[in-house]
């Protein structure tokens, strides 16, 4: 199982607000394959899949904030 | 200047590996991208999608005894090279599997067996070093070529300028490949120039130069086809302009918001990996099961180098001190100082003629050995600016002893490059304050390589320079040697007399460190070019060849009462002082250290302990000069023998003046020598 955690997404961001699931659980994912998008206090960005597989659970739903680091999905 | 356009003929075999290793190129810079995200990743990282048909194209015509240069953005260049991704992945992990035991990083990728120099990250590095490599395989009779690859952003620093001017002036196999994908970080090239068109640029040279379509790895390999034949026939350098782009942002962390999606996708329909996918299934070169297959077999392949780097260990913190890997000869720690041998009068010889006697055998009795600089070897002219080569071009030649453009960052990365690749280069400039030029070379190449390989590379290379006011204002005047204590990985000497001379040179020219020897325009003795108020250090030379041991210092004179350590003109001036003071009863240990780096701790700490006191003289400025760094390191190690402060003798800390009344206001005088020296004993008797 891989662990999908939210990706430092520049230099002076930490707070990263969850705008939208790409994906639902049960879907098979690619590599590189945009998983969600993420808006943080720069710009609207993505967030891509390291691993592929089935999603498995969706840890953090849509409008959530986390910070980088935390565990957001898991794939397996 | 001409446009390449792509090959006609391809041959399934060929076809099949190029597309292979553009693939793996992707598949790698894709893991490590998503590696890095997930935080397995240290550091930044730099990375090449899109630009993959320019580092294949390119080195799909390269041999292992080819040397490539590469940049910050390396991946591409190391795999396309023969880098096992395992070991580029190990160490973009910063992992003790990694090509460089991570001490390098994503950013420096190299190893010498592959032919490929730990990658410089500095814009525009690579530039002088490639010259250097490709002088050394000429020279040892080789057709082997040097490839410098660099960005747009490189073509506006000095060194691109240097660096094509001194491949062309001197015929030599390098190929530039300029990887313009339109942007430095995240400036548009167009802001910062006239003229975009870099191969415009190469012609400017007299270079011949192309353009190519840096998404068509074909289109590549046209114009390096060309390259090579030229290179390896002797024909000189080329330039390759290869229009490319990289699909993700400069380094990590970087949201690309300085361009559009639009321009991205234009890009990205062009994509090199589908384009030669299309065309080689389209003409019937390969089928759709044998593109598959080689995309699969590349993924394969970086899966296994990413659970390679996961897995790897990380290295001992232990290895971070290992000194092995930052010189290759250790400093000489035990064993007396050296004492200046005696012996008949006709063989006293001045600084410059023992130079002359010890570059001249060494010239004659290796080949590898060379010198190069301004003014050295023309007909009629100069014999260096203090006529040390008198006679030695006519002796062995001008293919050995080179006179460069006035061009100290080619000087010194061509001394760097040949000393890697084999050769042994003796540079020469004219003054040190021109060293300043050349520093990048110096400190971010010379000084690191070695450390950065992890004592694969090693850098032989030897500088001279004088040093010295001798009324020519501030800027022919400095004394820089301090200065380079604070970049480890460079050895630095003094010579003050004959006999370290001639010994010195040899030890240095046989070593295979770094070595920037300074020497002082006043001491000299040179027949031709006396300056005003020289020092006759003329002195006993033995004709047989010697060596002087890494980092022993000269006890020139023995005395109880106080320590002096000086270097250059204050050498003299101390030994001066210490004859006078013996008529008064004081006696004066007067210590020529030689070599600042390594430093004989030894025996100066034994010095001071036996007679309590210390004081240093030279005549760089007082602050930030290397009598700081001992006055610091004998207070720590010897307090408790010390009957008195440190005394420093310096020049002020003022540029220096030019008129002989100013100039003397800034030097360190005799009597300055003196009054430190009385000062001390006069205390703790």
């Amino acid at each position: 199982m891989e662990k999908i955690l939210m990706p430092n997404l520049g230099q002076t961001v930490e707070e990263i607000y969850i705008q939208e699931w790409l994906v639902n659980v049960g879907d098979r994912i690619e590599l590189g394959q945009p998983l969600c998008v993420v808006e943080t206090d720069k710009a609207q960005l993505d967030v891509e899949s390291v691993a592929e597989g089935t999603l498995l659970r969706i840890v953090e739903e849509a409008g959530a904030t986390v910070e980088v680091g935390q565990l957001i999905a898991e794939i397996e | 200047m001409s446009t390449a356009g792509s090959a006609v003929s391809l041959s399934s075999t060929v076809a099949r590996d190029l597309l292979f290793q553009m693939a793996r190129i992707r598949e790698f810079e894709q893991m490590a991208y998503l590696r890095f995200l997930q935080g397995e990743i240290p550091g930044t990282l730099h990375q090449s999608q899109g630009q993959e048909a320019v580092a294949v194209g390119v080195c799909s015509f390269l041999t292992t005894d080819d040397w490539i240069t590469s940049t910050h953005r390396p991946h591409g260049h190391a795999i396309a090279k023969g880098m096992d991704p395992k070991i580029a992945m190990a160490e973009v992990y910063g992992k003790a599997t990694g090509c460089l035991g991570g001490r390098g990083g994503s950013m420096h990728l190299g190893d010498p067996s592959i032919g490929m120099l730990t990658s410089t990250a500095i814009v525009g590095g690579g530039l002088t070093l490639a010259p250097g490599l490709a002088f050394a395989l000429k020279a040892r009779g080789t057709k082997s070529v040097a490839v410098a690859f660099f960005g747009d952003g490189a073509v506006n620093e000095g060194a691109f300028h240097e660096g094509l001017n001194y491949s062309a002036a001197f015929s030599l196999p390098v190929i530039f490949v300029c990887e313009n994908n339109m942007y430095g970080a995240s400036t548009p090239f167009y802001e910062v120039t006239r003229n975009t068109n870099v191969a415009s640029r190469g012609e400017a040279y007299g270079i011949p130069s192309v353009q190519v379509d840096g998404m068509d790895v074909l289109a590549v390999r046209d114009a390096m086809e060309q390259a090579t034949i030229r290179a390896r026939n002797g024909e000189g350098p080329t330039l390759i302009e290869a229009l490319t782009y990289r699909y993700v942002g400069h380094s990590r962390n970087d949201a690309r918001g300085y361009r559009s999606k639009e321009e991205e996708q234009q890009w990205k329909d062009r994509d090199p990996i589908e384009n030669l996918k299309k065309r080689t299934i389209f003409e019937g070169i390969l089928s759709d099961q044998e593109v598959e297959q080689a995309v699969a077999e590349a993924k394969a392949e970086i899966a296994e180098a990413i659970a390679f780097a996961q897995e790897s260990p990380v290295p001992e913190p232990v290895n971070a001190t290992d000194l092995e890997t930052v010189y290759s000869n250790q400093a000489e720690t035990k064993g007396e100082p050296i004492r200046l041998p005696e012996g008949p009068e006709e063989r006293w010889l001045s600084i410059a003629e023992a130079l002359r006697e010890s570059i001249s055998e060494e010239l004659r009795d290796n080949p590898s050995v060379y010198l190069l600089g301004e003014d050295v070897g023309v007909p009629g002219g100069f014999g260096g600016a203090f006529g040390v080569y008198l006679g030695l071009a006519e002796e062995y030649g001008r293919d050995r002893v080179i006179d460069t453009p006035i061009s100290e960052k080619a000087i010194l990365g061509a001394s760097i490059g040949s000393g890697i690749a084999g050769m042994k280069p003796l540079a020469d400039l004219q003054y040190a304050d021109f060293i300043y030029e050349a520093m990048d070379e110096i400190v971010n190449e010379a000084a690191k390589i070695r450390y950065m390989s992890g004592g694969k590379v090693a850098v032989p290379m030897v500088l001279r320079s004088p040093v010295g006011a001798s009324q020519r204002g501030a800027q022919h005047s400095q004394c820089p040697e301090s200065q380079f204590l604070n970049f480890p990985g460079l050895r630095v000497v003094c010579i003050s007399d004959p006999y370290v001379a001639k010994g010195v040179i040899k030890t240095a020219l046989r070593g295979t460190d770094p070595v920037l020897i300074f020497e002082h325009k006043k001491l000299y003795g040179s027949k031709k070019r006396v300056e005003a108020g020289s020092i006759t250090s003329r002195t006993f030379v033995p004709e047989e060849d010697y060596t002087v041991p890494v980092g022993k210092a000269v006890l020139r004179r023995e005395g109880s009462d106080v320590t002096v350590v000086a270097t250059f003109t204050e050498l003299y001036k101390s030994l001066e002082v210490a004859e006078a003071l013996a008529a008064d009863g004081i006696s004066v240990e007067v210590i020529d250290p030689v070599w600042l780096s390594p430093f004989d701790w030894g025996t100066i700490c034994s010095s001071v302990r036996k007679t309590g006191r210390l004081v240093i003289a030279h005549e760089g400025h007082l602050s930030g000069g290397w009598g700081g760094e001992v006055a610091a390191r004998v207070a720590q190690e010897c307090f408790d023998d010390l009957k008195a402060p440190i005394q420093r003798v310096a020049s002020k800390d003022v540029p220096m003046p030019f008129a002989p009344t100013l100039e003397s206001a800034v030097l360190p005088s005799t009597s300055d020598i003196e009054e430190a020296i009385r000062s001390t004993v006069s205390r703790g008797a």
